[in-house]
């Protein structure tokens, strides 16, 4: 059965994507659902255009779904055009070190607009200017959310691999 | 956060398992709980319920139509029964006045009328010949073949009926002379009022005693 077939080869990694988004753990699942249901529903609109098309096709499906999800709960993006938040340097082995669970939960702590605009533009490679359109905020808001969100990021990890260090 | 810490972070990412982040995962009950939603598997899911909702109404409809079927029946049914109803011999009966005989017409209520509803009583049945019924010839009584000649009518005794003089109740001054229940002298009063309601044989005129006995009979009652 095709539909199982592209169940089994992409679920897991739509979830992981789906839980970058939206922290709480049924609520990703159910964005994946819904997302899933979508891809079936068009799959005559998808055109293969070789290896990974397919993947990031379902990937856009589920970026959009959670998109969607966090709109409904009145998604609060600050409006910040100055940014003067210090951003820390970060030894890349404490990101090394992280396990992908611990790296999810830092994302979660972002607030929302934070973690979305980070996603959009670390993981699915957006520009400022898409990511505007795309929440309907200005290109510097998305520019200073996003540094806001790195700086905080940031310190998170650096707070997390200490703690980690001082408890082995 | 530098370019190459956004590297490794997008690595970690994109190979990261659902088990990693989310150990409570469970694939295949996923799976089950999509499948039932997917477009084609929902109409699996409505079609015994379409098929018990159109076995439900065809029951409906046979059940309307069998109902109107009898109803019908029924009704012609009956229409039937008053074909079969065969016509009635007519009898004379004979009501008897003081004086003159009154031949009258009188309908025999069939005792063939059938009353109980039947089913199987078809509507283009052709009607059984009506049952021959010979009315019984009517034999008048003798008396009335000539009644100025045999009949002896029982002729009523003609007495005319008593004269009773009311009481007048209205005449306020003699009103309780009048009555019964006045009484004080039966020789001074007057014998109107309570002698008129005695027969005269039983009060005789000029009989005070025996009239005297018969009012104090009357007043201790």
């Amino acid at each position: 059965m095709a539909q199982k077939q592209l169940y089994d080869d992409y679920a897991e990694y739509l979830l992981v994507v789906a839980y970058r988004y939206i922290p709480g753990e049924n609520d990703a699942r159910e964005v994946l659902m819904d997302a899933l249901l979508n891809a079936y529903k068009n799959i005559d609109r998808f055109s293969w255009q070789g290896e990974g098309s397919l993947k990031a096709w379902l990937k856009k499906i589920v970026v959009n779904q959670a998109l969607m999800f966090l709109r409904k709960k009145n998604l609060q993006l600050l409006q910040m055009d100055n940014v003067t938040a210090e951003v820390v340097a970060t030894d890349t082995d404490a990101l090394n070190k992280l396990s992908v669970k611990e790296l999810m939960v830092i994302i979660h702590r972002l607030p929302d607009g934070y973690r979305t605009v980070f996603n959009l533009y670390v993981f699915e490679g957006l520009t400022h200017k898409e990511i505007g359109s795309l929440l309907g905020i200005s290109e510097n808001t998305s520019k200073s959310q996003l540094h806001k969100a790195k700086s905080m990021l940031q310190e998170h990890i650096r707070l997390t691999y200490k703690y980690n260090t001082y408890e082995r | 956060m530098s370019a190459e810490m956004e590297r490794i972070l997008r690595e970690k990412m994109e190979n990261a398992s659902a088990g990693d982040v989310m150990p409570g995962f469970d694939k295949e009950r996923e799976w089950e709980e999509l499948s039932g939603r997917l477009p084609g598997n929902q109409k699996r899911v409505w079609l015994p319920v379409i098929r018990y909702a159109a076995v439900l109404l065809v029951g409906i409809l046979a059940g309307g139509m069998a109902m109107q079927q009898w109803w019908m029946s029924d009704k012609e049914a009956d229409v039937t029964d008053v074909a079969h109803v065969a016509p009635q011999p007519v009898a004379k009966e004979i009501i008897k006045t003081d004086t003159v005989y009154v031949p009258v017409e009188k309908t025999i209520v069939s005792a063939h009328k059938n009353t109980r509803r039947t089913s199987n009583v078809t509507v283009n049945a052709k009607p059984e010949k009506p049952i021959d019924h010979p009315a019984k010839e009517y034999q008048p009584p003798a008396e009335i073949i000539n009644p100025q000649e045999q009949v002896q009518p029982i002729a009523s005794v003609n007495t005319k009926p008593k004269q009773v003089k009311p009481v007048h109740l209205l005449d306020t001054d003699n009103e309780d002379r009048s009555s019964a229940l006045f009484y004080n002298d039966p020789e001074a009063s007057s014998k109107r009022g309570f002698a008129l309601h005695i027969s005269a044989k039983r009060l005789p005129d000029n009989n005070n005693e025996q009239q005297r006995a018969v009012l104090s009979e009357l007043l201790k009652k």
